[in-house]
């Protein structure tokens, strides 16, 4: 006998003879039993890790968050800065490029506003121009003539006691917070802390505050020598919404070496102005008859005779018949209309 | 994981622990044979075969979330069915299963009403193989009978059948040799029988 205590013989018989099998009712109630117990019993507890799926979903949605709330603004301002700088400069053609100016930053300078209207207001600019050439007809070529004059004289005054320590060879700056960085030391030595507000006024786009600037500027240029200093930066607010000298560089730059030929290129600037001389003057606004007055006093008064009655002359072919009215009688004897003649 | 046909019973009474009730109808299609004759031999009463054997699976479904595939699903089945069925015969007063010695009761096995050789007139009949086997494991002693049914119907070791009794393996091996012996002297019998009614 086997170990395991079988017998073939004993086997066989016993599987064909053993074949029943539970009822099929029972196998059934058996089966619904089994299967309403797992149906009806409370589900298990779902898996420990059940939050696993939550906390990577999650943990993305913080990190796309995090990544919006780090992304520097730089990646989503230029559009914006673009759009601002659309709109300052379709406002004004001394509009700062740099897409957040701090509030205490220097007014713009000589060649920030000069350089603006060349670099990316040339198209505004130069509709102002026709129409000042257009004009000019009218209001006569001597005010602008003179203007350009004094704007030559101050150059040249001012750029020769100017020694900076780091001359600079370009003339038409092509960006113009480069030049207001690097015009700002010369422009504080070279500002005149008399008259601040005009020159403090980054958007002169309004022609009647240019209006009222631009004489005092002129005034001021050719007073003297030192007023020259003073007025050489703070004359060009009123040039410039004219566009007439968009690339004049500012004199406090000038020094050393560059002094010559920026003085060179303002000659030639100068030249075409003065074949241009009209377009400019038409774009000068007519200064006030209480500022024109004032001026002419002065330089009577200072024993420039001559250009006071150059003035008075000017006063009266911008104003026409009314000048003699405007005109005090003094003045009015000073420069009779038969001698201005 | 999903219960199909080349699942062990192990993995198939895990899941239907785990809520799978395909997994049940394919543990009870696989043995609800074996169990069914396994009481029905024990306690000769189709009827109460039939109480017995929905209990042990209505006992195996209560137990399942404690299952714990320690060993062998037949041996964790049986012995359900092994407890119910002397649950049935302390309940019925007829308890000598668990006790029986096999020599001791060489006498009781002889005497029992199920022997071939005491029916002298019933051999003379044309009877079939297997009710005259089915009769003579009836007339084993129960401990005799219980583990020839185990090791024949759940096809058990003598190991497992020991698992299942809480009997010994060598007690097991021992019940086994007699209860074969009866067996085979009772086939030798019916060969006898057979070649005296041929001629």
């Amino acid at each position: 006998m086997s170990e395991t205590e079988r017998d073939s013989r004993v086997d066989t018989a016993w599987n064909a003879a053993s074949r029943e099998e539970p009822p099929i009712a029972l196998d059934d109630a058996i089966r619904a039993a089994a299967r309403k117990a797992v149906d009806a019993q409370p589900r298990r507890a779902p898996d420990k890790h059940w939050w696993y799926p939550y906390a990577a979903a999650a943990t993305v949605a913080v990190i796309a968050v995090g990544l919006l709330q780090v992304t520097p603004p730089e990646e989503v301002n230029p559009t914006i800065v673009a759009d601002a700088d659309r709109t300052q400069k379709q406002d004004a053609p001394a509009a700062v490029v740099t897409p957040a100016p701090p509030p205490e930053a220097s007014p713009p300078t000589i060649a920030a506003r000069s350089a603006t209207p060349s670099s990316a207001g040339r198209p505004t600019s130069a509709p102002i121009k026709k129409e000042s050439r257009a004009s000019e007809a009218q209001r006569g070529a001597a005010p602008a003539q003179n203007a350009t004059q004094r704007e030559l004289d101050a150059t040249d005054k001012l750029a020769q006691p100017t020694t900076p320590a780091k001359p600079t060879k370009r003339t038409e700056p092509v960006d113009a917070t480069e030049s207001a960085a690097a015009n700002k030391p010369a422009q504080l030595q070279a500002s005149p802390p008399a008259a601040p507000a005009p020159r403090a006024e980054p958007f002169p786009a309004a022609p009647q505050s240019s209006a009222q600037s631009a004489p005092v500027e002129r005034r001021d240029a050719s007073s003297s020598n030192a007023n020259a200093m003073k007025s050489a930066p703070a004359r060009e607010p009123a040039a410039a919404p004219s566009g007439a000298t968009p690339r004049v560089a500012g004199p406090p730059r000038l020094a050393g070496s560059a002094v010559g030929e920026q003085r060179a290129q303002r000659q030639a600037m100068l030249s075409k102005d003065e074949a241009g001389a009209q377009p400019r003057a038409k774009t000068a606004p007519p200064r006030s008859v209480e500022d024109w007055i004032k001026l002419i006093r002065e330089l009577r008064s200072e024993g420039r005779v001559d250009e006071a009655r150059k003035e008075i002359g000017a006063f009266r072919s911008a104003y026409g018949e009314q000048a003699d009215s405007l005109l005090p009688p003094d003045l009015r004897e000073f420069a009779p209309p038969a001698a201005k003649q | 994981m999903p219960a199909s046909a080349a699942s062990s019973d192990e993995d198939l009474m895990l899941a239907y622990a785990a809520g799978d009730a395909a997994a049940f109808d394919m543990l009870y299609a696989r043995h609800k044979g074996g169990v069914y004759r396994y009481l029905l031999r024990q306690c000769r009463q189709p009827g109460i075969a039939d109480e017995l054997f929905q209990d042990v699976w209505m006992n195996l479904v209560r137990a399942r979330e404690s299952y714990a595939p320690t060993a062998k699903f037949t041996t964790w089945l049986y012995r359900l069915a092994h407890n119910r069925m002397i649950d049935h015969f302390r309940a019925s007063g007829h308890l000598t299963l668990v006790s029986a010695d096999d020599e001791a009761h060489e006498e009781a096995v002889i005497a029992l009403p199920g022997a071939r050789s005491m029916q002298p007139e019933s051999r003379a009949e044309n009877r079939e193989l297997g009710e005259r086997l089915r009769a003579a494991v009836a007339a084993l002693p129960p401990a005799q009978r219980e583990a020839f049914l185990l090791q024949q119907e759940a096809e058990m070791s003598l190991a497992e059948i020991a698992a299942v009794t809480g009997a010994g393996v060598e007690t097991v091996k021992s019940r086994l040799r007699y209860a074969l012996s009866k067996l085979r002297s009772e086939l030798a019998d019916l060969d006898e029988d057979l070649q005296e009614g041929l001629r």
